[in-house]
């Protein structure tokens, strides 16, 4: 229950509110960059993200303390065309009855889309620019196949930041940054490309300023005329309160914890407006709020009830506004999920412990208001304090999924291994669901999707899709003309490379044009690096700039099939290469006893080596492959073993594989096992995971695990879980994440969405409403084991 | 065996070496939850050899065992066993010799020495009561088994276990159906008070839940 009555409203309203397109932001944008043609480009963003600061409505709702909306609705959704609205065209009259993340529209919405902006952009968005310049080759396998996926790249902005508040935003405010920018830029005269690039460069940063500094000064205005005419007393000193600080932040550095909360709320929104981005994160909220929120208490200004609402009104504003998302991408998106993450707890700079009071009210905020935002992460470290321990358990014990729990040593060692200063290194934070990240960074963390169960396919199949027959990786020998084991795993490694090189092709095209065509005022005003370089975001601004992160999908799938071929064919020789083709063809009908003996053979997820090892052998393999390549900035591409709901849609187009899982079933998420194939406990799926070389794949490594409830039910049984985390993060690993409602609770939702309507799980790199998921999501969350004991 | 006459195996046969190496995967879970194994049955004294070899195995690396036992068992067979461990829960059904008889088949007169014996050698231990409603739930049983404890034992603490029907459809399942009891449990009421007097003879009241 949340802390306060009003906190429960404001929860009620965003349960009960759908969420809605509006088409504010993107006619706005529309009419500015008509007025700005010719210009530069990032001048032209800039400005139409002022525009958009200066004219979208200052709406206060009632109750709020912290305001700010992107659009008219109280859960709204924008629109963003410059990326791409041929989806949302084609979309659009679906919008409100598609099965996954629907949104309301009108008729007359739609009209006026197609009438007035779409025309607009026709031939100049993100989207067709790709289209039109991705080699014909990587077409095939990247747009909308299942195979390679990364439209999150080209048919939206890439999110993925982690504002600065430590050492830019709260120590400078928007004013400083601006005259910064400002006395750089007069210092640069026009006379090379380079410093040309720099003055447009700097110019976009100080429109984008001004513009959330008007925007903030617009809802002070509004607090104010509201306060006039409010009855109510006591709503009167708020929204007088809420005007003191709307004429503050974010033009000022703050001064209270109600101001540093406004703040990061007007940051979040700016983003938004200006890209409606992916992981756009508040990073270690609980370090940079602390000064604020100690301040505040010590001066008697503040009190943890208050502090409580305040943090609740926060997660329920980074709830409200609604990620808009093409069909394809929900499917790998699931849950209308902006995935801003945000981390508590774990080592300091110095290397001391961090967890602090805040960092309680943060878990304890995520128990009250049980709204999917912000994606709420642990770090845990061996001497994490106790306290710290069990509430992150008793968080567990909940059932909502949160938090996602992570080594804050692992998280550590992937920073190193990517190049991070150690300090640096040590202050990490979670980007979208399970990347180790740093604030003063650009980064691709979910770049591309790389399917593992289709490489394996096309090794088995001559290099043809089981499903559709068409060729679609390496032409490969028949199967039955594999004489030894490690040809076939030789072959399925020529097709994972051969996917690599695609995914790479698909990246390095998506980042050169979004050089050209997306820069990002508003944001590179918020990272570090940017003024000083002179260079936008996008063209590598930040201090850091981090290879993109290719996400392995069916690591756990692709284990147990070549295990079965090694075992079935090669070493009991149970049954022929062309055999097992033969079931594989026929989806295992009429092959009930061999799919038997391959449901028989080891499985990922039970601490068995013989099985095991070949997953830490692929997932080595994918590392090094992956590690060949360099981006457009060039940094090595990384790799990742995370989930998303991505297993559900790439294991669509995978026809039968070896280990008995049959046609167009789900692929194994992350390092997870695959559903209901681990049958020991949870501390064997954990064996088995963390053989995996965890250090390596710093784009993120990701675990799923659903507990019955009654485990963790009590004080010991969440003590017990506390220290089966440790164990596992002793052994190298970096996430762990549980659901712990019981599977009959879960049914039950399906039949009765209406009155689950809170009820969150865990899906996989974060959680979302249950009733907000797809009926077959729903079921790949019901069918992954329930462990009853530890 | 199931009421179709079919066999169904609930469990597994493993070797001594087999369950070694499956504790030995759980050490690093051991390390973080300061936990360790308890031996439990069954009675796992009626298999002292096996027993012998795991417990000893296991005390080579540190972990930390407890044992749950009836203590009927014969002690110059086990002694060597029992020094090796750290934690003992001991069960007395019943502080009355004959009723122990009536209701179990045997008299009390081992369990309890060895419960002394058991006492003596400073070995943590709590005494526990599987309470059945109208069967051994007297308060008399009860002060009885406290002062028992509180007189024999260097630990002194006891456990209330109320009983519970989870058993009950294994009797059908053996073939046992005659046998099956309609045993109720205390009501809590009843238990409070049970606990009451135990706390008032000096040992401590404890529950492992």
């Amino acid at each position: 229950m949340s802390i306060s009555e009003r906190t429960e409203r404001i929860r009620q309203e965003y349960l009960n509110n759908k969420p809605s397109i509006s088409c504010l932001r993107a006619e706005i944008w529309t009419k500015s960059h008509k007025e700005t043609e010719g210009e530069p480009i990032c001048i032209r963003r800039a400005k139409a993200f002022a525009e958009a600061c200066d004219q979208l409505p200052a709406l206060i709702f009632p109750d709020e303390l912290i305001v700010g909306t992107a659009g008219e609705f109280r859960r709204t959704a924008i629109l963003t065309p410059e990326f791409s609205w041929m989806w949302v065209d084609k979309e659009m009259d679906a919008f409100d009855q598609r099965p996954q993340d629907p949104y309301v529209i009108t008729e007359e919405q739609r009209n006026f889309l197609r009438e007035e902006v779409w025309p607009y952009w026709k031939g100049n968005s993100l989207e067709e620019a790709f289209l039109k310049r991705i080699p014909g080759e990587t077409a095939k396998l990247l747009v909308d196949t299942g195979i390679l996926d990364n439209d999150s790249k080209w048919r939206q902005a890439v999110g993925e930041i982690t504002p600065d508040y430590q050492d830019v935003l709260f120590p400078k405010g928007f004013r400083k940054i601006r005259e910064e920018a400002k006395v750089r830029r007069e210092a640069l005269k026009a006379d090379s490309i380079s410093n040309i690039e720099k003055i447009e460069f700097y110019e976009s940063v100080i429109i984008a300023c001004d513009g959330i500094m008007r925007l903030a000064k617009r809802y002070s205005d509004a607090a104010k005329s509201l306060a006039a005419s409010e009855k109510d007393e006591g709503r009167k000193e708020e929204l007088l309160a809420i005007a003191r600080i709307c004429s503050r932040v974010p033009a000022d550095p703050p001064r209270t914890f109600h101001e540093a909360c406004q703040y990061v709320w007007f940051v979040q929104l700016g983003g938004i407006i200006s890209e409606n981005p992916l992981a756009l994160n508040l990073g270690r909220f609980d370090q940079y709020m602390y000064p604020f929120y100690e301040a505040d208490v010590r001066a008697g200004r503040l009190d943890r009830k208050k502090t409580q609402e305040l943090v609740e009104c926060l997660w329920l504003k980074l709830s409200e506004w609604v990620w808009t998302i093409s069909s394809n991408t929900a499917n790998y998106f699931a849950g209308y999920n902006q995935f801003q993450n945000l981390t508590v707890g774990g080592r300091k700079r110095d290397g001391s412990d961090g967890a602090n009071e805040l960092s309680y009210i943060c878990l304890k905020a995520t128990e009250s208001v049980r709204t999917h935002q912000p994606g709420l992460s642990v770090r845990i470290h061996p001497d994490s304090p106790d306290e710290f321990l069990m509430a992150v358990a008793e968080l567990v014990s909940k059932g909502l999924g949160f938090p996602a729990i992570h080594s804050d040593r692992a998280g550590y060692e992937m920073l190193l291994q990517m190049g991070y200063d150690p300090e640096d290194a040590r202050d990490w934070s979670n980007c979208g669901c399970v990347v180790p990240h740093f604030r003063k960074t650009g980064e691709w963390t979910s770049a591309v999707n790389v399917n593992f169960g289709a490489a394996l396919e096309y090794a088995l199949n001559q290099g043809r899709s089981r499903l559709s027959g068409k060729l679609m990786g390496l032409p490969e020998k028949p199967i039955e003309e594999f004489a030894h084991f490690e040809e076939v795993k030789e072959a399925f490694f020529r097709q994972l490379s051969n996917l690599i090189e695609h995914a790479v092709i698909g990246t390095v095209v998506a980042q050169k044009i979004h050089m050209e065509m997306v820069p990002r005022p508003f944001l590179s005003a918020c990272v570090d690096g940017c003024l000083e370089k002179g260079a936008d975001l996008s063209k590598g601004g930040a201090n850091y700039n981090i290879g993109p992160v290719l996400t392995g999908i069916g690591l756990g799938v692709v284990a147990n099939s070549l295990a079965a071929i090694k075992k079935l064919v090669f070493e009991d020789k149970i049954t022929s290469m062309g055999e097992l083709n033969l079931a594989l063809d026929k989806n295992w009908e009429g092959f009930e006893e061999l799919r038997k003996q391959a449901l028989g053979v080891p499985k990922y997820g039970n601490d068995d080596d013989y099985v095991d090892s070949l997953a830490r052998e692929i997932s080595d393999f994918y590392f090094k492959e992956t590690r060949k390549y360099k981006d457009v900035f060039g940094s090595p591409f990384n790799t990742a073993f995370m989930g998303i709901s991505n297993y559900v849609p790439t294991g669509k187009i995978v026809g039968a594989l070896p280990c008995g899982r049959r046609a167009r079933e789900p692929l194994s998420e992350g390092v997870s096992p695959f559903a209901g194939s681990d049958v020991s406990t949870p501390l064997a799926v954990m064996r088995s995971a963390a053989k995996v070389n965890h250090d390596l794949h710093s784009g993120g490594t990701l675990l799923n695990l659903r507990l019955n409830k009654s485990l963790v039910d009590t004080p010991r049984g969440r003590r017990n879980l506390a220290a089966m985390i440790q164990a596992y993060f002793s052994l190298g690993a970096f996430h762990v994440q549980f659901n712990t409602v019981s599977t009959e609770v879960l049914r039950k939702a399906q039949a009765h969405p209406e009155q689950y309507r809170d009820l969150l799980v865990r899906v996989a790199g974060y959680s979302t409403q249950f009733v907000n998921l797809s009926r077959e999501m729903q079921d790949a969350i019901i069918a992954r084991t329930e462990h009853g004991s530890y | 065996m199931l009421p179709s006459g079919k066999r169904e195996i609930m469990g597994r046969f493993m070797t001594v070496e087999e369950i070694d190496r499956e504790l030995k995967r759980y050490f690093i879970f051991y390390r973080a939850s300061g936990g360790g194994v308890t031996w439990s049955g069954g009675e796992p004294f009626f298999f002292p050899e096996s027993l012998r070899l795991l417990v000893n195995n296991l005390s080579r690396f540190g972990i930390s065992q407890a044992v749950e036992t009836s203590c009927f068992f014969n002690w110059e067979e086990v002694v060597d066993i029992v020094a090796k461990l750290d934690f003992i829960f001991a069960d007395i059904k019943h502080m009355d010799c004959l009723e122990h008889k009536r209701l179990t088949g045997v008299e009390n007169s081992v369990i309890l020495d060895n419960i002394r014996r058991i006492g003596a050698t400073g070995i943590e231990t709590v005494i526990r009561v599987p309470l059945i409603k109208d069967v051994n739930d007297s308060e008399e049983n009860i002060r009885h088994t406290a002062r028992f404890v509180y007189q024999h034992m260097t630990w002194k603490k006891m456990e209330m276990l109320p009983y519970h029907n989870l058993g009950t459809f294994k009797y059908s399942l053996l073939g046992l159906e005659e046998f099956r009891h309609d045993f109720k449990a205390p009501s809590k009421e009843h238990i409070r008070r049970l606990e009451e007097i135990i706390a008032e003879e000096g040992v401590e009241v404890v529950r492992f839940k």
